[in-house]
């Protein structure tokens, strides 16, 4: 049976990695929500553990196709994004394989890490939680200083304080608002709507917005050249730092890394860029599901959904999960390695612009369907948000505001003196799981109009 | 000059953002007192501890046994308020952390105050300069300007709140034990303007002093 949910893994990784604007986030808090019937029919917390993780896992390493090849903009801002900038080129190929092998790398260093973490607990030498804690004193200042950086050397440092701030009070609207039935706890709670409006249907507006571009033809034979193991390694170490500490989000990460290489000329630039983003990536969705093991703390979408049916995970059943993991990014990368002209001939013979509609359609659905009338306004505050980056010309990442300043006023103790001026107390309330036939129903629901939305609008 | 397109798409996020706020104040102020899969709480505090991130931890001694409330910042300033011996109800979800289960109030409208320490004992009111003659133990109401007000850390590592008290007639040593006390009253006590105490008579280093219970 661990096998099955490891293959189904795979495959809804793949979905939602190939379809731009769909979060793996989505499949695992659908999969929560059916996590106690599941439970109900004998299959053990592991099994649906292990389709979480090898999701979480081929959805890193695949997301990227949609975001080179399906996602290139005519706008300026878009033009800087270094993977964006081969694929003009015709070298989709080659920013694919630094992505996909930054990916690897960031896994293979992130489970080395996590394994030596392990054995020297194991041994008797806690490392994490003194350190966490150590950190938890400074983490304001910290995080203080990183969004200094990130917004002084952003080309439009007014805009991206304006994207920074305003994430942030809709990060502390959000987090905990009764707006959404079912509390903070829920599987499918106020965070779906608002990520899924900042970071996925704003970008699909963007896309519906801009004019038909002609793509460079791209050579997908991936050469052999020999890749440098810097950027990957500095990604897997950034990816562990995402992964651990709360806030900071991989792409803030990889921007401090690209400033600190800056002057290395656009090529180098480029592939560093994309080798360490793809290592944050994986190695961050690693140690976002360990750190519900190592530091007792849920840290990503993936280790959330997995906390909500599974109290207490021990050590082996993370060494377990890491291993269908490791396994996972294999299979992916086989699968990309050989496949890639097919998938993306498979893309390129969608209807963009219908495909987009569709997927729109799909995700303001499932959050209709899944959060509510409140929810849909959180997701369409969070859309209007999103756009402002991308349409002013500053970084996207500066909306990461979202979880950046109700962190920082968390560790730095100002929370309940802002919360109280700005108005913004927060509500606990339990969580009401939803009905396991509710969500399916929702979600054939959605899919089907967004399937008929796509067949209704595309040619032919 | 900024683009009209530009100040257009942040106006409507701004706009957004408003609408938002609005409706998140109209659902927190339309909750029922008691929602459904919540319990009721009332009791006398016993325990009141920070925790990281501005949160408190306050324990409440009911009817059927000890109740801990867990207050997160997100409730707002209110949870400053709370003083040993005053008398709580809190309406709040359930929740196990660590093996341990404590309940979070459902909202700062959740978490009600129902009489504050001082009007469930009798304190008599007293001046410094009548302290020696009441017994130890005897439970006083003072009028005094505090000073030289510090965090004491005990040997056991706990941070207790030691100051000196002064009014028209004399002056004594006060602390306040590490969980009586609360940042408002560091903050009204470090003012140095003259506040009501409500203590217990005590002997320090053969003088009289006061282990304050609150301040007003």
């Amino acid at each position: 049976m661990t096998l099955v949910a490891f293959l189904f893994g795979c495959v809804a990784g793949l979905v939602t990695g190939l379809v731009p604007g769909i979060h793996v986030n989505l499949s695992t808090a659908l999969l929560a929500g059916w996590a106690p019937a599941l439970l109900g029919f004998g299959l053990s917390p592991f099994t649906l553990a292990v389709f979480i993780v090898s999701a979480a896992m081929v959805h890193t390493l695949t997301e990227v196709m949609p975001t080179l090849f399906l996602g290139v903009p005519g706008d300026d801002s878009y033009a800087l994004l270094p993977g964006h900038r081969l694929v003009r080129r015709g070298e989709g190929g080659h920013a694919l394989r630094l992505s996909v092998t930054g990916c690897f790398r960031g896994l293979i260093l992130g489970l080395v890490i996590i394994l030596a973490i392990l054995a020297l607990e194991a041994g008797g030498f806690r490392l994490l939680e003194p350190m966490t804690e150590w950190l938890s004193r400074w983490m304001a200042w910290l995080l203080l200083a990183a969004i200094a950086v990130l917004v002084a050397t952003d080309e439009r440092p007014a805009w991206g304080l304006f994207v920074l701030v305003s994430s942030g009070v809709f990060g502390l609207v959000v987090f905990a608002t009764p707006l959404v039935p079912g509390g903070s706890q829920a599987p499918m709670n106020a965070l779906f709507p608002a990520l899924t409006g900042l970071f996925g249907a704003s970008g699909l507006l963007l896309a519906l917005a801009q004019r038909d571009q002609e793509q460079a033809p791209q050579e997908l034979d991936f050469d052999r050249r020999p890749l440098p193991w810097t950027p990957a390694f500095l990604g897997g170490l950034g990816g562990m730092v995402v992964g651990l500490l709360p806030g900071l989000g991989g792409g803030n990460v990889a921007t401090l890394f690209a400033l600190g290489r800056r002057g290395e000329g656009a090529e180098r630039d480029s592939e560093s860029y994309l080798m360490t983003t793809g290592a944050i990536n994986a190695s961050d969705a690693l140690f976002g599901i360990a750190a519900l093991v190592l530091i007792d703390r849920a840290r990503s979408g993936a280790s959330v959904a997995l906390e909500s049916f599974w109290a207490q995970p021990d050590r082996l059943s993370l060494v377990w999960l890491l291993a269908s993991a490791l396994a996972a990014a294999m299979v992916t990368r086989e699968v990309l390695w050989r496949w890639s002209p097919a998938l993306l001939s498979g893309l390129n013979r969608l209807e963009l612009p219908s495909l987009n509609r569709a997927t729109l359609v799909f995700l303001s659905l499932m959050v209709l369907f899944g959060t509510g009338p409140g929810g849909f306004l959180v997701f369409i505050c969070g859309t209007c948000l999103g756009l402002v980056a991308p349409v002013v010309g500053c970084r996207r990442a500066q909306a990461m505001g979202l979880f950046l300043i109700p962190t920082i006023l968390f560790f730095s103790g100002y929370t309940a003196r802002v919360v109280t001026f700005l108005g913004l107390e927060s509500v606990n309330l339990p969580a009401s799981p939803s009905s396991a036939g509710y969500l399916a129903l929702s979600g054939l629901a959605a899919f089907l109009a967004g399937w008929a939305v796509y067949a209704w609008t595309a040619r032919g | 000059m900024v683009d009209r397109s530009k100040a257009g798409i942040a106006g409507v996020a701004v706009l957004a953002l408003l609408v938002l706020w609005a409706a998140h104040r109209h659902a927190v102020h339309s909750l029922p007192d008691l929602p459904d899969g919540t319990v009721a709480v009332e009791g006398v505090v016993t325990y009141v501890r920070p925790i990281a991130g501005g949160g408190w931890l306050v324990q409440l001694k009911a009817h059927g046994g000890t109740r801990t409330l867990l207050l997160s910042p997100r409730l707002g300033e209110l949870a400053h308020l709370v003083r040993k011996g005053d008398v709580w109800r809190a309406v709040g979800t359930v929740r196990s952390w660590r093996d341990k289960s404590y309940l979070e109030p459902v909202s700062r409208a959740h978490l009600r105050r129902l009489a504050p320490f001082h009007q469930q004992e009798i304190y008599s009111e007293s001046s410094l300069a009548t302290l020696g003659r009441l017994p130890e133990g005897a439970r006083v109401r003072v009028r005094a300007r505090p000073a030289s007000v510090r965090i004491y850390r005990s040997r056991a590592g706990k941070s207790h709140l030691v100051f000196e008290l002064r009014d028209d007639t004399g002056s004594c040593s006060a602390i306040m034990w590490e969980g009586t006390y609360t940042p408002a009253d560091e903050a009204l006590l470090g003012k140095g303007v003259e506040v009501t105490l409500f203590a217990e008579v005590d002997e320090y280093r053969g003088k009289p002093s006061l282990v304050v219970r609150g301040v007003e």
